[in-house]
């Protein structure tokens, strides 16, 4: 029988979600002085891809897809120093937070989760994020996307405080907005002149996807 | 007669829980994004983390807070008349609020909802005979933010009559709900001795108290307004998917609420309530109508119940999108089941998506369900008069029978259950297409909503609490309350 390949087996371990597994393939790789940018894309990316997926079919679950992210980003810290960066980039970059006042983040974490699988580098910024926090960090990051989620009638106008900041900053053509949250609309995202309104993750990811192919033909 | 009861927890199932709880608000604590309920605490005998903000809480607060919670209250109508009692295993039901969205009856579609839907809803409610409180149904588009909380609940308390559910977004928000139920019931001491609304107090999970929510509890406390406690603890989201550890949660987010809530005015009633509700692991959505959500009602009620406390719960919502078969059977065994578990008040009749969408044509259809789950907790009754020996004997085998016999006569109203047209027990006719539930139910609205006569305040008080409402607005810099032409308003 012939054995797999040391990156093909990494595959096998994510989708399979044997983080131990994962961990000690990397290091034999390692070790074998493997090529990690291969062991990255063949092996965790590729495996990650392959939960979402499954994910969007139904076949995968939430859990299942948030370990799946998970071990793959406890193992990046290991190839980092030993990939380049062109494979490093990613589909995008998402920066992401419940706006202030609002400690509600299952959504959030979820959205995570699957943007993650999907190729998006995600930086999470957690819950009650002040505008000026969101300002500076977009400043910092320079996401594609910025993601502002808000559950709550009396905290969703900090979505269009953080818009507004950012317009005054000039710093709103340089992003795409998607807005997110159980009171959230496509209304109130034209409203406040927001790129989008996701009513779920997967249209948001569909949404997000559209954005960015817009602002970015190929 | 045995009253139905259904019961999943066993005692030990139950104490395990509680030690669990109370090991929580012990060890872990509850963290509260309030420093005068952190004061307020601190000051009972909880060891506090201030720059955490946490709160641990010995069993001794707990325990003694126990002692001063009332195991029963009565709520009361607008004419000071006692409507409803919650103790024991008597069951209420209470339309769900705060939907964000409503489902139109001429297009199906699920759209914002407007004034005149809040007005209409609630003077539907009003005509449900198996519904006996009015709440805020929807969140109206067409109120400004600053008011959504209190001007919603300034409408129902002028013009309607069955006692409120109620709660606010901001701190302001529900102390001027206190200052006009105060003119309502003419004072403190009729206020306290018959209330006529009770307030909402929702904890974060897991294990927090937001500020505001902190502070609207506090404030009912001290008004002795009820407390309805709401922890909503999402299985494998924000509590262990195991449904025992979120019931730990939920036990240890309840008890704080009453620890607090007694410190401030020991005596305070509350309702031990909950809104537990399954996630769903394909969509991240919060399904409501899930057989989790019904486990975790059932279990939360029995915990409340040993306790010593009146109980409330959500379950008997539906997760669909339409009035439809969905719908029908998720409210159906949950209105069901929460009737057999002996809830003391069940909130979510009209509910669908996700507790986010309240419908007048699933209102009626559900005051249906409701009535069928009050008569269910009725039971058989056996006595001499009702089996009937001599009545079977002298009717004999004649074509006769029963019908028009005394026994009939003075028996079969309290035997028997009679839903609306809704429920279709007419005939067959072949050759036609019968009507839908959702047909009928639009048949009914429009009856109901015609028949339907306001309960009004004297003018006094509508002056007094109209002139405290455009206070209230003004100083949240509104200097006009919204026109009501066009709603059906007649206050």
């Amino acid at each position: 029988m012939i054995q797999k390949s040391l990156p093909e087996q990494i595959f096998d371990a994510i989708t399979n979600l044997d983080g131990d597994l994962v961990a000690e393939l990397i290091s034999r790789a390692l070790d074998q002085n493997i090529d990690m940018n291969i062991v990255l894309t063949e092996g965790l990316t590729a495996g990650l891809r392959k939960l979402g997926e499954g994910f969007e079919k139904g076949e995968v679950f939430i859990p299942e897809l948030m370990w799946g992210a998970q071990i793959v980003q406890q193992n990046m810290e290991k190839l980092e120093a030993h990939i380049s960066k062109s494979n490093v980039e990613t589909k995008g970059k998402l920066l992401i937070g419940s706006v202030e006042n609002d400690i509600h983040d299952v959504g959030k974490n979820i959205v995570c989760s699957v943007f993650s699988a999907a190729g998006y580098h995600v930086i999470d910024l957690g819950v009650d994020v002040s505008t000026e926090i969101f300002i500076q960090r977009v400043k910092e990051e320079k996401p594609d996307i910025l993601g502002l989620s808000a559950l709550l009638t009396t905290t969703m106008h900090n979505q269009r405080q953080i818009i507004e900041a950012l317009e005054a900053e000039g710093l709103r053509k340089n992003v795409k907005i998607i807005i997110g949250g159980a009171p959230a609309s496509e209304a109130w995202a034209r409203e406040i002149n927001a790129d989008a309104f996701a009513e779920d993750v997967f249209l948001g990811l569909k949404k997000a996807e559209d954005l960015l192919e817009k602002s970015n033909p190929t | 007669m045995l009253r139905p009861i259904i019961e999943i927890l066993n005692h030990e199932d139950i104490q395990q829980i509680v030690d669990a709880a109370y090991d929580l608000l012990e060890t872990f604590g509850m963290k509260v994004n309030n420093q005068e309920v952190l004061n307020i605490l601190a000051n009972g005998g909880a060891k506090v983390d201030f720059d955490q903000m946490v709160a641990f809480i010995p069993p001794v607060m707990v325990d003694n807070a126990l002692k001063t919670v009332p195991s029963s209250f009565n709520v009361y109508d607008q004419a000071c008349k006692s409507v409803a009692t919650l103790a024991e295993d008597i069951v209420h039901f209470c339309g769900g609020s705060v939907a964000l969205n409503i489902l139109d009856s001429d297009t199906e579609q699920i759209r914002k909802p407007k004034l005149h839907d809040l007005i209409q809803i609630t003077s539907l409610i009003e005509t449900l005979e198996n519904l006996s409180f009015v709440t805020g149904t929807v969140m109206p588009d067409d109120i400004p933010i600053q008011l959504q909380d209190a001007y919603r609940y300034y409408l129902l308390m002028l013009n309607t009559s069955k006692p409120l559910f109620s709660g606010a977004f901001t701190v302001d928000g529900l102390r001027v709900q206190i200052k006009m139920l105060k003119v309502l019931r003419g004072g403190d001491d009729d206020l306290k001795s018959k209330p006529r609304a009770i307030f909402a107090a929702n904890p974060t999970a897991p294990l927090m108290w937001g500020g505001i929510v902190a502070q609207n509890m506090v404030d009912s406390a001290r008004a002795s307004i009820p407390v309805m406690t709401i922890p909503m603890p999402l299985p494998g989201g924000n509590a262990p998917v195991t449904l025992a550890g979120t019931l730990t949660e939920h036990t240890a987010e309840s008890l704080s609420g009453i620890v607090i809530t007694q410190l401030v005015n020991p005596g305070t009633p509350i309702l031990y309530g909950g809104g537990a509700i399954g996630l769903e692991m394909r969509h991240g959505t919060s399904c409501i109508g899930s057989v989790e959500s019904h486990l975790l009602g059932i279990g939360y009620n029995q915990i409340g119940k040993s306790l010593g406390l009146p109980t409330a719960s959500n379950i008997g919502q539906s997760d669909s999108k339409r009035v439809d078969s969905q719908s029908g059977l998720e409210s159906g065994i949950g209105i069901t089941l929460a009737a057999l578990a002996g809830i003391n008040m069940s909130r979510g009749p009209g509910m669908l998506a996700f507790a986010n969408c309240q419908s007048y044509e699933k209102l009626v259809i559900d005051n249906n369900i409701c009535g069928t789950a009050l008569r269910l907790t009725q039971g058989i009754e056996c006595n001499k008069e009702t089996i009937g020996l001599d009545v079977i004997k002298s009717a004999g085998r004649g074509a006769k029978g029963h019908l028009s016999s005394a026994h009939t006569l003075k028996w079969f109203k309290k035997e028997i259950f009679f839903p609306t047209d809704i429920i279709d027990r007419k005939a067959i006719q072949t050759g036609i297409k019968s009507s839908t539930a959702w047909e009928r139910a639009k048949e009914e609205v429009k009856e109901r909503l015609a028949e339907y006569e306001p309960t009004y305040l004297p003018d006094d008080k509508v002056r007094e609490i109209k002139a405290i409402m455009l206070a209230y607005a003004k100083s949240k810099g509104v200097t006009k309350l919204p026109d009501l032409t066009g709603t059906g308003w007649t206050g």
